[in-house]
């Protein structure tokens, strides 16, 4: 009953931020709060395989990646898909689905991908594993990068209609808080948590660990994927460097801050830097109309700084492990 | 937990270990000789596929010329592997140190004030990883990644963006000594990696605190019970990191006279993958300087080889990737081998 | 006064919660050999971390050779002749037997550079005249890895012998070892007894303590519960003693 309880009070709290852009505020703080919210399904996602497991994962953002290109597939236009996508294959021209579906499917291709590259990739743990993971993330970003036909190289990829608004968002957001509670709390999410505790034990008494592994890996793909996907209809065009050591490095942070071991962490974590960044970034426009401070750097400065000063403080992060 | 008491008697050590000197060259030497035999092999390969680009004098002037710039950091980084732990924020130290290369030099007119500057705040940056990892007890991953962003964002913020063009030290002496060209041809930098790869190796092979950086690697309880001061080594580590950071980062920006906000951002990859080409392994205890010597240059060689060769560029970081994961897949493997005999 | 190796004087030592050691006196005399029983979390590891300088202890005072000694650390422990083989044995699997040897105390030249030469021949004459390593197979430059528990035991305790200890600790050193090698392991500690050294020795093994000890030392609890010489007391007496500690906590 407590997990009926957490999952309330976290949606709740989505539900509430969602609230804030009908108070008013406008375009400006409806595009905050989606952000923030395609966030929270990120940072979920990122919980369902590193609080489980305890193995850092540097990778996920790739599945976001791939999600990303994969959606516009299905969304894109085939006048729009000869503008973005000019070199695209023939057959995937005709390719299309309405905005949920292909968010769906951007969501089981990402899965695919992680489902295939988990297999050797969960064999590993500790330093090794997020060695492996980083890899990762630079063999897709660069296959990203340079893959012409499909995601037009390293140019930006342009005119996607703008269909994520903070609604969409919320529904992820929601859905992945579910899932990964629904998770957390099964049968495989039990075994997963008894492993990252004492994997001997685990292992002696039968729990197959990189199964476990692989499970939380593939289904943490899918709402990563699936965010891509988001993320792509939120912001209208894009590049491959959007998928990369930047945004993994954020949606980290936002995770270590907030407590990476309770989903109620993510969520926290989220909103926390989301508030931050907001109000430095306000602070940053109060002070310095001429733009003498580089707000990208400020704002690194400041979410790096709030990282260490959280894993110092509080290594588990603000929730410690517990939900709300 | 208990171990089960033996029954039989083990076999005495002679018993099973045949072995002459050159057998015992091979195992001692195994993955140096390796590590040899791919270079070679690689090096027949470009010749018969692109022998217009690799028979010519050129590409090898290019190798010395920037190969040093993340090899002098992967020098000291293999220790740092090896006492199990790793440093992904060096080419932001490369940044910060730069940085504190240009201002001090703008405000004391000194470029040898400005030098020392630079040294020396790469060797503190990289000695706070060290506290910060060593002293709190963050994982060295979680935390590098974190101070990585950290002193870029400082970068940023300090230059705010700007690139700052170093054309006025062309001539200096300290430059000529850093970058310029020994007899007209060989580019100073690459003098400067070999002395590091010396340097390092009498550290780490023939120095107190090179054995100490092995024991730690490979048991740091039994190091520790032994009465080894795990903590300020493990500091120094990240210390000496840095400081060749700041060191190649200096490189970097006198070899091409100007100094980029992103300066080192493309040298983590290669920098891990050379070191763990080398036969380096991310468990810790085991990897030599000359491994990665060697592996800097096979990680250099692929970019050329690929664009002579004439496959799409964007092969080579794939090749970069491949090289991390197979060199980490091989040393599971081989531990999951070991363990069992 | 009588002068000891070896003194704790009221030594308590706590971890967060558990109370470990509670005013626990103890003492090492000179060419000693003093065995220490205790069941599993009775405070013998405990008791030897701080004996060594890898604890120190919240209350209570060290003397060594009649001197109290502040703030006892490893190396400080080192250098007043303290010598432990430990349980895990302390060494590096992965590395070749001299480092192993001199790990922590390599041998070096000036500024700190390793004089391999030394530490090689040194690991060598120890290897056969101490070990009985003979076979041309292993040199100073093997890596342990493959040795069997035994020789890895013979390794830690040849370590402990060439440095000239004054205090031997062995911690359990016959877990796991074969029978032939628990002999030799016993004879190598009245070896240690018949070079005037002093040593504490902690075994499960009550037949194993009371074959070399001295004197024996009854832990329970974190606390002393009982020291018997063993010229005054039968090995059946001892078992009974101990039967009776471990049913009451106490000796009487």
């Amino acid at each position: 009953m407590r997990r009926w309880r957490t999952g309330a009070i976290l949606i709740g709290l989505l539900i509430a931020a969602q609230g804030v852009t009908l108070l008013g505020g406008g375009a400006i703080v409806e595009r905050v709060i989606t952000l923030m919210l395609i966030h929270v399904v990120l940072a979920v996602a990122l919980h369902i395989f590193m609080g489980g497991s305890g193995v850092v994962s540097f990778g996920q953002i790739a599945f976001m990646g791939i999600g990303a290109y994969a959606s516009i597939l299905f969304t894109l236009t085939e006048r729009g898909k000869r503008v973005a996508l000019p070199n695209l294959y023939a057959p995937l021209i005709d390719l299309a689905l309405p905005y949920l579906p292909a968010l769906i499917a951007a969501g089981l291709i990402a899965a695919l991908c992680a489902a295939m590259v988990g297999l050797p990739l969960m064999r590993l743990s500790g330093g090794a594993a997020v060695i492996a993971t980083f890899a990762l993330l630079v063999i897709v970003n660069v296959v990203l990068l340079n893959w012409n036909q499909v995601t037009n190289g390293p140019r930006t990829v342009f005119g996607i209609e703008r269909l994520t608004n903070s609604w969409a968002a919320l529904g992820w957001a929601a859905a992945a808080v579910i899932a990964a509670l629904a998770f957390k709390e099964s049968r495989w999410g039990l075994m997963l948590r008894a492993s990252r505790e004492d994997a001997r034990a685990a292992e002696s008494i039968g729990v197959d660990i990189v199964r476990m592994r692989w499970i939380a890996w593939v289904i943490s793909a899918f709402f990563t994927g699936a965010a891509g996907g988001l993320y792509a209809h939120f912001i209208g065009s894009f590049g491959a460097s959007a998928f990369y050591l930047s945004t993994t490095f954020l949606i980290l942070a936002m995770l270590v801050i907030g407590g990476a071991r309770s989903v109620s962490g993510a969520v926290i974590g989220v909103f926390t830097i989301t508030l931050l960044s907001e109000l430095l970034r306000a602070a940053e426009a109060a002070i310095n109309v001429g733009g003498a401070i580089s707000v990208s750097g400020a704002t690194s400065l400041l979410i790096s700084l709030l990282m260490l000063i959280a894993l110092i403080v509080r290594p588990g992060g603000l929730m410690g492990g517990r939900e709300l | 937990m208990v171990d089960t008491p033996r029954i039989s008697t083990p076999p005495p050590p002679s018993a099973s270990r045949p072995t002459s000197a050159a057998r015992r060259f091979i195992r001692r030497n195994g993955l140096q000789l390796g590590i040899v035999g791919v270079m070679v092999l690689l090096w027949l390969f470009y010749l018969s596929f692109a022998p217009t680009v690799f028979a010519s004098e050129n590409i090898y002037r290019a190798f010395m010329q920037s190969v040093p710039f993340f090899g002098i950091v992967a020098l000291p980084l293999t220790m740092l592997v090896i006492a199990r732990d790793i440093d992904l924020s060096f080419p932001s130290i490369m940044a910060i140190s730069v940085t504190a290369f240009v201002l001090i030099n703008q405000a004391t007119g000194s470029i040898i004030i400005a030098f020392a500057a630079c040294l020396l705040v790469g060797f503190l940056v990289g000695l706070l990883n060290g506290v910060i990892v060593v002293g709190i007890g963050l994982p060295a991953l979680i935390a590098t990644i974190g101070t990585q962003f950290f002193w870029r964002g400082m970068v940023q913020v300090i230059t705010n963006g700007r690139s700052f063009a170093l054309n006025d030290l062309r001539g200096d002496p300290l430059r000529e000594l850093l970058v310029g060209r020994l007899f007209g041809f060989v580019p100073m930098q690459m003098i400067w990696m070999i002395a590091a790869a010396v340097l390092v190796w009498l550290l780490l092979n023939r120095h107190r605190f090179g054995a100490h950086v092995y024991l730690i690697g490979d048991n740091e309880n039994s190091a520790r019970l032994m009465g080894i001061n795990v903590g300020r080594t493990r500091v120094l580590l990240f210390g000496l990191v840095g400081l060749a950071a700041g060191f190649a980062g200096l490189l970097t920006a006198l070899d091409i006279s100007n100094f980029f906000t992103n300066l080192g951002e493309g040298y983590l990859l290669i920098g891990l993958a050379a070191v763990f080409l080398g036969g380096t392994s991310v468990f810790g205890g085991t990897g030599t300087v000359f491994g990665t010597f060697i592996g800097c240059f096979i990680i250099a060689s692929i970019q050329p080889a690929v664009v002579a060769i004439g496959w799409s560029g964007f092969t080579t970081q794939v090749i970069y990737g491949f090289v991390i994961v197979l060199s980490v897949a091989m040393h599971t493997f081989l531990r999951s081998r070991l363990r069992l005999s | 006064m009588e002068s000891y190796r070896l003194e704790l004087r009221n030594v308590s030592k706590s971890f967060s919660e558990v109370q470990s050691l509670r005013d626990v006196n103890f003492k090492v005399g000179m060419n000693e050999v003093v065995g220490l029983l205790g069941d599993n979390g009775a405070g013998k590891s405990t008791l030897i971390k701080i004996i060594t300088g890898y604890h120190q202890p919240d209350s209570g005072t060290i003397l060594f050779n009649g001197q109290p000694v502040d703030h006892l650390t490893v190396p400080k422990a080192r250098q007043l002749g303290v010598e432990t083989v430990y349980q895990e044995r302390a060494l590096a699997d992965q590395q070749n037997l001299w480092r192993n040897i001199f790990m922590g105390r390599e041998l070096t030249t000036r500024l700190g550079f390793l004089d391999i030469k030394k530490m090689r021949a040194e690991t060598d004459r120890l290897m056969r005249s101490e070990l009985g390593f003979t076979s041309a197979a292993v040199t100073p430059d093997s890596i342990i890895k493959g040795f069997s528990g035994g020789e890895k035991q013979g390794v830690a305790i040849v370590r402990a012998l060439y440095f000239d200890a004054e205090v031997i600790i062995l911690d359990e050193p016959t877990m796991g070892l074969a029978l032939s090698e628990t002999r030799k392991l016993l004879h190598f500690v009245r070896d240690i007894k018949r070079a005037g050294k002093s040593a504490i020795f902690i075994d499960h093994n009550v037949f194993h303590v009371y074959d070399v000890a001295d004197r024996i030392v009854l832990l329970d609890r974190g606390t002393v519960a009982g020291e018997f010489r063993k010229d005054s007391l039968s090995l059946n007496e001892l078992l009974e003693k101990m039967q009776h500690v471990a049913e009451t906590g106490t000796l009487d």
